[in-house]
C-alpha cells in the first residue's frame, strides 16, 4: 500500500495485432504461419525489432505459399 | 486425409469396386488369399489419387484398364480437415487421363485437369505421390527397399516448398540489388542535375523588386505628364484671369493709400481746430468760433468717412488678394513644379530616379542610361520660364511649347524604363523556368527517393522472410527428426520384440539402430533383411505422423500392403497392437491387407477379397 509501485509489465505483443488473422488454405502456410506465432514473441522485444518488417515478411511468404493453390 | 467412399470401374481385376461408408478412425482389415484383389484396393487408391501406382508409372496408366474394358474410372471420396472433396480420375486405352477435383459442401470445381488436380492435392493436403508413397503407402516394393532416403525425407519433412520459395526470394533479392544500384545512380543524377543548375534563389526576389520600382517610375513619369499637361491647360486662361484681377488690385491699393492720406489730413485738419483755436484765428483771420467749431467737427467727420471707405477698400483688397489672386498663384505653382518635376526627369538619368538595387542591375547589364530623354531647342529655356511661371510672366505660348517638349521628354524616358522592364521580364522568365525546372527535378528526386526507400523497405522484408523461411524450416527439421526418434523407439520395440530399441537420424538424414544386444548403434545395412523391413515399418509410421504433423492434418489414412509377410505371430499382435493405439490419433484411418483376418484385435472394418470374383462391395 505505501511502498513503491510496482513497474508496470511491458504489454506481450501478438503477431495477431499487426497481422489480422485469416483462412489460410494450404498446408505450408498454415505450418508456416505457426511457427511465426511463436516465433514473433521470442522476438518481439529484440532491439531494432520491427514488428511490421516482421509481418510484411509472413504476408509476403504466406501470400506465395497460398498462391500455389491457384497455380495453373 | 482420409477416404470415405471409393467406387472404381474396369479397374484390374475389378469390372466394378464399391466400398462405402469407410470408418474414419481405427484399422481397415482387406482379406484374402493370392490374386483376390488386396493389392488392387491400394492401387485404386494411388491412382486415383496421383494417377500412378507403384509399379505403373503414369505413362503407362493404361495398363491399369481391366482386361477387354475400353477406360478405367476411379471415384474417390475424401475428407480432410472437416472438408470434404470428390476426385474422379479415368484413363483410357490410349493412355489419356482425365481428373477433377469437386469441393462438395463449395460445389464448385477445384481442378478439371491431371496437373491442376496434383497442385491442388498438393496445396490442400500438402504432398505429391512421392511424400504419399513414402509416408502413407506401405507396398511390397517398398518393404523391399531401405528407408532412409534423405531427399525424400527433406521432401516429406514438408521443406521443398521452403527450398523452392527461399530460391526465388533469393533470386529476387539479388535482382532487387541490381535494382537499387541503378535506382541509387538514377536519384544521384538526378541530384547531380539539381545541382548543376547553379539557381541563385535571391535573384527572381531581386528581379521582381526593380521590375515593380521600374513600372512604378513609369507610372510617375506617366502620372506627371498627366498634371503637366492638366496644369498648363488652364494656364492660358489663368494668366488673363491673373493680370485682370492684378490690375484691379492695384487699383484698390492706390484708391486705399488715397483714403488713408485723406483721413490723415482730414484727421489733423479737425484735431487742429478743436484742440488748437487759436492757432486756427491767427491762420484763419476773422472766423468766428462757431464756423471754426463746425468746420473742425466737419474735418473730422470726413476723416471718419475717410477711415470706413479705407477699411471697405481694406477688406476689398484683402478678398481680392485672397480669393482672387493666391489661387492663380497657387496654380502657377504647380504648373511650374509639375514643369520642375517633368524637367528633371527629362534632364537627370535614371541612375537618379531608380532605387540602388535597380542601378545596380542596370549597371550590371551594360544598359545605356542617357542623361538628357530630350533634346529640342526649348529645353535650354524652361528653367527660367519655370521661374518667370510662377510670377505669371511666361507667355502662354511658351507654356505650351514647354509642356509639349517635356511631354516628349517624359514619353522617351517612359520608353527608355519599358527597354528596361523587357530585359528585367525576359530574365525573371528564364528564372522562372529554371526554378520550374528545378522543382520538377527536385519532385522526381523526391519520387526516386521514395521508391528507393520501398525498395529498400522490400529488401529488408524480403531478407526477414528468407530469414523466417530458413528458421522454420530448421526449426521443421528437427520438430521432424524429434518426433520420428519419439516414435520410433516404441515401435521398434515392438516390431523387433525389444531387440532394438533406439533409432539416430544424423543431420543429413542418414540413420542408425541402437541395438540392444550389441549396445551400440548400427548402420541400418548392418541389420538382417528381415529386421530391416520391421524397422522400415516401424520408420514408415513414423515418418506417416511427421508428415501428418507437417502438413497440420487431422485425421490421416495410412495403406499397409501385407505388412506382416515376414514378422511371426506374436511380432504380428504386437504391430497391429501398435498399430490400433496409432489410429486413435492423427493416423487415424489405417488400411492393412493381409492373407487372413487378424486375430486378437477389434477392426474397425474388414472387406472380404475373393479369388475369382471381379466385383466387390461392402
Amino acid at each position: 500500500m505505501f511502498g513503491k509501485k510496482s513497474p508496470k509489465p511491458t504489454p506481450e505483443l501478438d503477431l495477431a495485432q499487426v497481422l489480422p488473422p485469416v483462412p489460410l488454405k494450404t498446408a505450408a502456410a498454415r505450418r508456416f504461419m505457426e511457427f511465426c506465432q511463436h516465433d514473433f514473441q521470442s522476438h518481439a522485444h529484440a532491439d531494432g525489432f520491427d514488428p511490421k518488417v516482421y509481418a510484411d515478411a509472413v504476408t509476403l511468404v504466406v501470400d506465395r505459399l497460398e498462391a500455389t493453390r491457384h497455380m495453373e | 486425409m482420409i477416404i470415405t467412399a471409393i467406387n472404381a470401374e474396369n479397374f484390374r481385376k475389378y469390372t466394378h469396386l464399391q466400398l462405402e461408408n469407410l470408418p474414419e478412425r481405427g484399422l481397415i482389415a482387406l482379406t484374402g488369399g493370392n490374386e483376390s484383389g488386396k493389392s488392387s484396393i491400394g492401387d485404386v487408391i494411388q491412382f486415383g489419387l496421383f494417377g500412378r501406382t507403384e509399379q505403373v508409372k503414369p505413362e503407362d496408366a493404361a495398363k491399369l484398364i481391366h482386361w477387354g474394358a475400353s477406360q478405367a474410372s476411379v471415384a474417390l471420396r475424401l475428407q480432410h480437415r472437416g472438408h470434404e472433396y470428390r476426385l474422379i480420375r479415368s484413363v483410357d486405352t490410349e493412355g489419356n487421363v482425365a481428373a477433377t477435383l469437386f469441393s462438395t459442401e463449395e460445389e464448385v470445381t477445384l481442378a478439371d485437369t491431371p496437373e491442376t488436380v496434383e497442385r491442388q492435392i498438393k496445396a490442400l493436403f500438402g504432398y505429391y505421390y512421392g511424400a504419399f508413397s513414402k509416408a502413407f503407402y506401405w507396398g511390397q516394393q517398398s518393404s523391399n527397399t531401405k528407408e532412409g532416403d534423405s531427399d525424400n525425407l527433406r521432401a516429406i519433412a514438408g521443406l521443398k516448398e521452403h527450398a523452392t520459395l527461399s530460391n526465388q526470394l533469393e533470386r529476387e533479392q539479388a535482382e532487387r540489388l541490381n535494382t537499387l544500384k541503378e535506382m541509387e545512380a538514377r536519384s544521384q543524377h538526378t541530384l547531380r542535375a539539381i545541382d548543376t543548375l547553379h539557381i541563385d534563389d535571391t535573384q527572381l526576389p531581386r528581379l521582381n523588386a526593380i521590375v515593380t520600382d521600374i513600372e512604378e517610375r513609369q507610372q510617375q513619369l506617366t502620372l506627371m505628364a498627366q498634371r503637366l499637361d492638366k496644369e498648363s491647360l488652364t494656364y492660358a486662361n489663368n494668366l488673363e484671369a491673373f493680370h485682370g484681377v492684378n490690375q484691379r488690385s492695384r487699383k484698390i491699393g492706390r484708391w486705399t493709400k488715397a483714403t488713408l492720406i485723406v483721413f490723415l489730413l482730414a484727421l489733423l485738419v479737425g484735431l487742429f481746430f478743436m484742440f488748437t483755436p487759436e492757432w486756427g484765428k491767427s491762420v484763419l483771420g476773422n472766423l468766428s468760433a462757431s464756423l471754426q467749431d463746425t468746420l473742425g467737427r466737419g474735418t473730422i467727420r470726413l476723416a471718419s468717412i475717410a477711415a470706413l471707405v479705407g477699411a471697405v477698400l481694406l477688406v476689398y483688397g484683402w478678398y481680392v488678394e485672397m480669393r482672387r489672386l493666391r489661387p492663380l498663384h497657387i496654380q502657377a505653382n504647380h504648373l511650374a513644379a509639375a514643369m520642375e518635376n517633368s524637367y528633371q526627369a527629362c534632364t537627370q538619368p535614371v541612375s537618379r530616379q531608380l532605387n540602388t538595387d535597380s542601378i545596380d542591375y542596370l549597371v550590371e547589364k551594360h544598359l545605356d542610361m542617357p542623361d538628357n530623354s530630350t533634346t529640342h531647342p526649348d529645353m535650354a529655356s524652361i528653367p527660367e520660364w519655370i521661374q518667370t511661371t510662377r510670377l505669371y510672366k511666361t507667355k502662354a505660348l511658351h507654356i505650351h511649347s514647354a509642356a509639349d517638349t517635356l511631354n516628349v521628354g517624359l514619353a522617351n524616358r517612359r520608353a527608355e524604363l519599358g527597354k528596361y522592364l523587357e530585359t528585367a521580364k525576359a530574365e525573371i522568365l528564364t528564372a522562372e523556368q529554371q526554378l520550374e525546372h528545378r522543382a520538377h527535378l527536385q519532385a522526381l528526386a523526391t519520387e526516386q527517393e521514395q521508391a528507393l526507400e520501398n525498395e529498400r523497405r522490400q529488401q529488408v522484408v524480403t531478407s526477414t522472410a528468407i530469414d523466417l523461411l530458413k528458421r522454420d524450416a530448421s526449426h521443421s527439421i528437427e520438430r521432424f527428426n524429434q518426433l520420428v526418434k519419439t516414435r520410433c523407439p516404441e515401435l521398434l520395440q515392438r516390431f523387433t520384440q525389444a531387440h532394438y530399441k533406439s533409432l539416430e537420424i544424423l543431420p543429413d538424414f542418414s540413420l542408425k539402430v541402437l541395438s540392444e544386444e550389441k549396445g551400440d548403434y548400427l548402420d541400418f545395412n548392418e541389420i538382417s533383411t528381415g529386421t530391416q523391413r520391421q524397422v522400415a515399418l516401424a520408420m514408415r509410421i513414423a515418418l506417416a505422423n511427421a508428415l501428418a504433423d507437417a502438413t497440420k492434418t487431422d485425421k490421416q489414412m495410412l495403406f499397409l500392403d501385407e505388412p506382416f509377410a515376414f514378422f511371426d505371430s506374436e511380432r504380428s499382435n504386437n504391430t497391429l497392437q501398435s498399430l490400433a493405439e496409432t489410429s486413435k490419433g492423427v493416423m487415424s484411418q489405417i488400411w492393412l491387407t493381409a492373407q487372413t483376418k487378424p486375430e486378437g484385435i477389434a477392426l474397425a472394418h474388414h472387406i472380404k477379397c475373393r479369388q475369382g470374383e471381379h466385383t466387390l462391395k461392402a
